[in-house]
């Protein structure tokens, strides 16, 4: 059981911090207890939701999803009760509250008046999910990976284009405003960082948040006849599936999935080899690697392009996870996390190129790189420590949870007032060369790419 | 408790150090529950972190007025929690101050100076400011522009609080949670924890079980304590220790009375529920047990 806040109000008196709440009320913060705030749609307008998977990516899409108006949620599907409350609590305030099932089958049936179905489940799910709730006619969005295997993922697909209704894949930057601005103004509109040659990306995640979770309160273990019946050997495979094969890709689907979707975007092509080393180098008993390096080789319409990718569960060293494109002029760092976001200009680079950019206000010089005010007169060099790359920042706010705008266009996708920013069908494309990533370690070999590899 | 025994785990978040200690042998077991706390704190920060795009604080920070925004279930029970202290102590603990942050630090967090233009400016805004928190809802509404909530007073004793239950959820350890090594929540199913209350000439030890322990400095905090609104005035005291059950009400309260009197300071614990202590160093670096109440 969920253990609730060890007090309840830090007043002896309720009444007493009533009647003083006045005083802070003065100073711009009331407690307030007025009607909800109304929902853009009417009832005719709403979409029936149901979400499979109500663990820590469940709770996260159900703090984006609360937040778009128009969404009736008629059901919460997971076999782990625990998860189911914190789902029904993420969903405190929105007036409704779903029914819950264990069984999606039971669900699908059940729940005649769900739309659209969030899948939230382990990897090794995402396509038996999908696939079901596609053929019962309902639109999906689906975390990513899309499978763990490319079978799965290509069922999807054709369930998919079988059955008529919309599948988005959970790669939330393609929906970011600030990762589309950059995409349309920084490289398709005026190339910034000039020919884009090389790529790097990482995520790196400390040793103290990689461990294994085990639970030893025997309250919450779940049944092994039930672990068994839904995929798991037992409670550790259960919520370590990412260790495991079978269950996950490994940490480079996990958090490789989402940066590598960005490399084959922001190219606009996809790779046409993979080379690739990981190994079990520190987590000696996990079945995936725990750390992975990898380069992919792309022929973008400009020319090759070489992209290098690691995902390490033993440090964050490294500055986080970030995206770079670097290019003969510039070079672009992207992130989910802005601080981690610049643009830096090469310092050959003719300033008027950049002018009109400044002038408009789509790129703000960072303070720290200004240029100095003196500049040495001809003929002239001053020596000095060497000056930093100029850096600029991007001025474009992501006003939402991070995952919210890639369900909003799922939602307006499905009232026909947007396309999908992520179908099965790219989808698929952009996750083909991840699945083989693992291959390539483990045989130690570069794997070829072709054309005819990504179509299903 | 054997040192032996202990288990000492350490992450980075929340621009400071969080720590945990275990008193149990067995290192794997302590690093699987170190490792859930330590992405849930992670995760906190995405929720409450003013400076982060999309956190509940972010979004609150930029409503515009006649808006309202669903907010997640921990923002709304931390903005509830800082709201009563803010009651508690007559607004002196005040999350609505953010906006007075960029005037005594600077982007890197160095103390800077500011005019008195830019205060008169930053308080109008201050005061013309207001957000309604629905009390039995996680949403925010904004009725005036002006208010930067910063969260900073009481988010570290709060994620202590949210990962003290999750680590109670998924098991019974006794275990020691520190924030930045200024606010401690000992969980003690079989024994205590023994900390120090270290000033600069004095200090001793006291038991924790099942309660938290929070400190305050100018030392260490320096110009983030602002008693906004309130004639300024020599502080009494260099440092203020406070031990009760929850570790967002010791955050928050150490905070506050680091610049209160002894008078203020009584009139608020007797307002309280349960039990705290407080101690202070005071000016010539003498640790003094001010009060404790028993509910």
């Amino acid at each position: 059981m969920e253990r609730e806040s060890n007090v309840d109000g830090f007043f002896m008196n309720r009444r007493d911090f009533l009647k003083k709440s006045s005083v802070l009320g003065a100073a711009g913060l009331t407690l307030g207890t007025g009607v909800p705030k109304a929902k853009a749609a009417g009832p005719n307008d709403q979409i029936g939701v149901a979400v499979i998977g109500t663990g820590a990516q469940g709770t996260v899409l159900l703090n984006s999803l609360k937040n778009i108006p128009g969404l009736k949620f008629h059901a919460l599907c997971d076999i782990w009760e625990y998860n189911l409350k914190k789902g029904m609590s993420a969903l405190r305030g929105t007036g409704t509250r779903p029914n819950i099932y264990e069984n999606f089958e039971e669900m699908l049936e059940k729940e005649k008046d769900v739309d659209a179905v969030i899948v939230a489940t382990p990897d090794f799910w995402h396509a038996p999910h999908t696939v079901a709730c596609l053929q019962a006619g309902k639109h999906v969005y689906c975390e990513k990976m899309m499978s763990n295997t490319l079978d799965g993922a290509k069922s999807m697909v054709k369930a998919a284009r079988e059955s008529g209704k919309l599948l988005q894949i959970g790669h939330q930057r393609r929906s970011n405003p600030r990762y589309r601005f950059v995409l349309d103004k920084f490289i398709k509109e005026t190339p910034l960082a000039g020919r884009i040659v090389n790529v790097n990306g990482q995520w790196n995640r400390s040793l103290s948040k990689s461990q294994d979770i085990t639970i030893r309160k025997a309250s919450l273990l779940i049944p092994k006849e039930k672990l068994q019946q839904y995929g798991f050997q037992d409670m550790r495979q259960f919520l370590n599936w990412r260790w495991f094969k079978g269950l996950s890709g490994g940490p480079i689907s996990d958090l490789g999935a989402h940066q590598i979707d960005v490399f084959n975007w922001f190219l606009d092509a996809v790779p046409t080899s993979v080379t690739a080393s990981g190994g079990r180098d520190y987590f000696k008993d996990r079945e995936h690697f725990d750390n992975v390096m990898s380069i992919f080789e792309y022929d973008t319409p400009e020319g090759t392009a070489r992209a290098f990718y690691q995902v390490l569960t033993t440090t964050s060293a490294g500055g986080g996870y970030f995206e770079r494109f670097m290019g003969t002029e510039g070079c672009i760092k992207i992130s989910e996390n802005p601080s981690f976001t610049k643009i830096y200009r090469e310092p050959e680079v003719d300033m008027e190129k950049w002018k009109p950019i400044l002038g408009k206000g789509l790129l703000r010089q960072d303070k720290a790189t200004a240029p100095a005010a003196a500049a040495p007169s001809a003929g002239t060099i001053d020596v000095r420590e060497s000056a930093p790359l100029a850096a600029y920042d991007i001025p474009v706010v992501l006003n939402k949870p991070a995952h919210q705008p890639h369900l909003e266009n799922f939602f307006e996708a499905i009232r026909g007032d947007a396309s999908l920013n992520c179908d099965g069908e790219h989808a698929y494309r952009d996750e083909f060369a991840i699945h083989h990533v693992n291959k390539s370690a483990e045989q130690n070999e570069r794997v070829v790419l072709k054309p005819e590899d990504y179509e299903i | 408790m054997s040192e032996t025994m202990r288990q000492r785990f350490r992450d980075e978040a929340m621009a400071t150090h969080f720590e945990i200690l275990f008193d149990h042998p067995d290192r794997e077991r302590c690093g699987s529950l170190a490792a859930l706390a330590f992405r849930e704190v992670e995760r906190l920060e995405s929720l409450l972190s003013r400076f982060m795009q999309g956190s509940d604080i972010y979004r609150i920070n930029n409503l515009q007025k006649g808006e309202s925004i669903g907010i997640s279930n921990e923002c709304h029970e931390c903005l509830l929690m800082a709201m009563e202290l803010g009651v508690l102590t007559n607004g002196l603990f005040d999350i609505g101050a953010g906006c007075f942050m960029p005037l005594v630090r600077d982007d890197e967090g160095r103390s800077i100076q500011s005019g008195e233009e830019e205060w008169t400016f930053a308080r109008r805004r201050r005061e013309e400011g207001r957000f309604i928190i629905h009390e039995d809802r996680p949403e925010v509404s904004c009725e005036a522009e002006g208010l930067v909530l910063d969260l900073g007073g009481i988010g570290k004793g709060f994620a202590l609080e949210v990962i003290d239950r999750l680590l109670s959820d998924f098991d019974d350890l006794n275990y020691l949670l520190s924030a930045g090594g200024s606010t401690l929540l000992a969980r003690g199913f079989s024994s205590s924890w023994k900390v120090n209350l270290s000033g600069e000439s004095e200090g001793f030890s006291i038991d924790l079980k099942n309660e938290s322990l929070s400190s305050s400095s100018f030392e260490t905090q320096g110009a983030h304590i602002i008693r906004l609104g309130y004639p300024s005035r020599e502080s009494h005291r260099k440092r203020v220790w406070v031990k009760g059950p929850n570790a967002a009400l010791c955050d928050g309260l150490s905070t506050a009375f680091l610049l209160m009197d002894r008078r203020e300071i009584k009139e608020v614990i007797s307002d309280l529920s349960f039990e705290i202590s407080v101690w202070e160093e005071g000016v010539e670096g003498d640790i003094n047990l001010l009060t404790v109440l028993r509910a």
